[in-house]
């Protein structure tokens, strides 16, 4: 469903990717494995279009979309659940899942009623600022606007940075439901071996601006060849 | 009793005045951190149309001040919003200069067309007496309108989805973009909306000053020490500076004169950017639209 080919992209004049190539099939997970600075949140910028494409060619169910801007990617199902969250710190709960469906305002009461659901932590905090959440609160609002845009592809990143345990295991579960559920494709950059081991079925480890080699989590021995590629000693 | 409900209407309606002179801009620095400098202008358009709409057009003073104004200045907002001002967001100084260009071709354009004379109306409404003592009628429709005004921003702002995405486009315009909105068309409409409210504000004060092509001089600098000492918040910020300054500007009138009304006005506003930087709701009713 998504296929990204020789993908260039990089801030100002800088080149941070160097040729990206990747595919991911519809309900596929595949995790972005590197240490800092090697491009995984930008490969997910340049796939959203925050980053300008310089080079290659990104193209989801058949349309291109090197061309197009942010929003139409948008609307083309791609969801994006930014590092730092970028919630709209100043309106309410509410507000912020009401934003999330504003491709279709009409649809808005049953989205989030289903993205409840899914979410129930989120209910007896509907009418509180979404600044004044706690940092696990405020992972679960941000995927959960992502959700009320109905994404066939969601883009995390580093979702579990500085939240509390009980909700990276929310977030795994929710993951997981969809994937299967719904059929839901995610792209996911993330420090933890474990919750990248627990739902992907296929990780790339990301050197340099581009992707060096892909693990299979169901391989003996994977963690410790990931552990080693960020350089943790297992 | 009776003076002091006068003085009341009188106070109530100075700060009616600098609302009405000051929310079109307070809409579009707060909601897009738009420097307009056109914004007197915008009001001298306002004041023009509510006039020839009546005197020359023969329309209703009501009609041509309160819907063919802020329609006519809001469209004018949105064509140079399309033709000047989106090619130069995130670049403020830059919009300063582009502003006040409009601002010197609105100046211009509008004395080669109308000259440069004072051109009035006669006030509306007639007078109401309380007591002894009488009160323009048109003061206490001012004081009406600045809080319908009010009303009417409150409830877009909170109740509709235009106003939903307004403030979620003030607060981070890309992930408005990232969830599939248009904050393009969102900053094009706001900006808009100030212009059709600057329109608004200039159509109702012109009976009380008639215009001239120059006439957005006078009010630039009120309307920007209101705005920038309100802060952020567009309705809270604004009621709370032009409630502070009318009341300060009103009192200071009554008891001296009204040059020593301008001048305390002037001094309560130096005093307090001095202690409050980012405004009045930079420190209080942050969370308030």
């Amino acid at each position: 469903m998504l296929e990204v080919s020789g993908l260039k992209s990089g801030y100002g004049r800088v080149p941070v990717l160097r040729g990206v190539d990747l595919t991911l099939a519809k309900g596929e997970c595949i995790g972005l494995l590197g240490r800092n600075g090697m491009g995984k949140t930008t490969l997910l910028r340049a796939i959203m279009g925050e980053l300008p494409n310089w080079a290659g060619q990104i193209r989801k169910d058949g349309q291109a979309l090197t061309d197009k801007p942010v929003q139409l990617r948008a609307r083309a199902g791609i969801g994006y659940v930014p590092q730092g969250k970028q919630l709209f710190k100043l309106l309410s709960v509410e507000e912020n899942l009401r934003m999330g469906c504003v491709k279709k305002f009409s649809a808005a009461r049953e989205r989030i009623a289903e993205v409840l659901d899914l979410l129930p932590r989120l209910v007896p905090l509907l009418e509180r600022p979404a600044g004044m959440l706690s940092g696990g609160e405020q992972q679960l609002l941000a995927l959960g606007r992502c959700l009320c845009g109905e994404p066939d592809l969601i883009l995390l990143d580093e979702p579990t940075e500085g939240i509390q345990p009980n909700i990276c295991d929310e977030i795994i579960d929710v993951l997981i439901r969809l994937r299967k559920e719904k059929g839901l494709s995610i792209i996911l950059v993330e420090q933890d071996i474990d919750f990248l081991w627990s739902i992907c079925g296929r990780v790339l480890a990301v050197d340099k601006g581009s992707v060096s080699k892909t693990i299979d989590p169901k391989a003996p021995g994977s963690e410790e060849e990931a552990k080693a590629f960020i350089g943790i000693e297992g | 009793m009776d003076f002091a409900s006068v003085l009341v209407i009188e106070i109530l309606g100075s700060i009616a005045i600098l609302v009405l002179i000051s929310i079109g801009l307070a809409v579009v620095f707060g909601m897009m951190k738009v420097i307009n400098m056109a914004h007197g202008e915008f009001l001298m358009l306002g004041g023009y149309v509510a006039i020839y709409g009546t005197n020359h057009a023969g329309l209703n003073f009501w009609v041509s001040a309160l819907i063919l104004a802020p329609l006519v200045v809001g469209l004018v907002g949105l064509a140079l919003e399309w033709l000047v001002i989106r090619h130069l967001y995130g670049r403020m100084i830059d919009t300063m200069l582009a502003t006040w260009g409009i601002s010197l071709a609105l100046i211009g354009g509008m004395t080669m067309l109308v000259g440069n004379t004072t051109t009035g109306i006669p006030t509306p409404l007639p007078s109401v007496s309380i007591g002894d003592y009488s009160v323009s009628g048109y003061v206490i429709f001012l004081i009406v309108l600045a809080l319908a005004v009010f009303a009417g921003l409150f409830c877009l702002f909170k109740l509709t989805t235009f106003g939903l995405q307004a403030r979620a486009t003030t607060q981070n315009a890309d992930m408005v973009a990232a969830l599939g909105g248009k904050p393009r068309r969102i900053y094009a409409l706001t900006f808009g909306l100030g212009a059709a409210l600057a329109g608004l504000g200039g159509a109702a004060l012109a009976p009380l000053t008639g215009v001239i092509p120059t006439i957005g001089a006078s009010y630039i600098a009120k309307a920007f020490i209101t705005v920038i000492s309100g802060g952020a918040a567009v309705i809270a910020g604004n009621l709370s500076a032009s409630v502070l300054f009318g009341s300060v500007g009103q009192i200071f009138t009554y008891v001296y004169t009204p040059v020593i009304g301008e001048v305390a006005l002037l001094v309560t506003a130096i005093v307090l950017i001095r202690i409050l930087p980012q405004g009045i709701t930079g420190r209080f009713f942050k969370r308030s639209i």
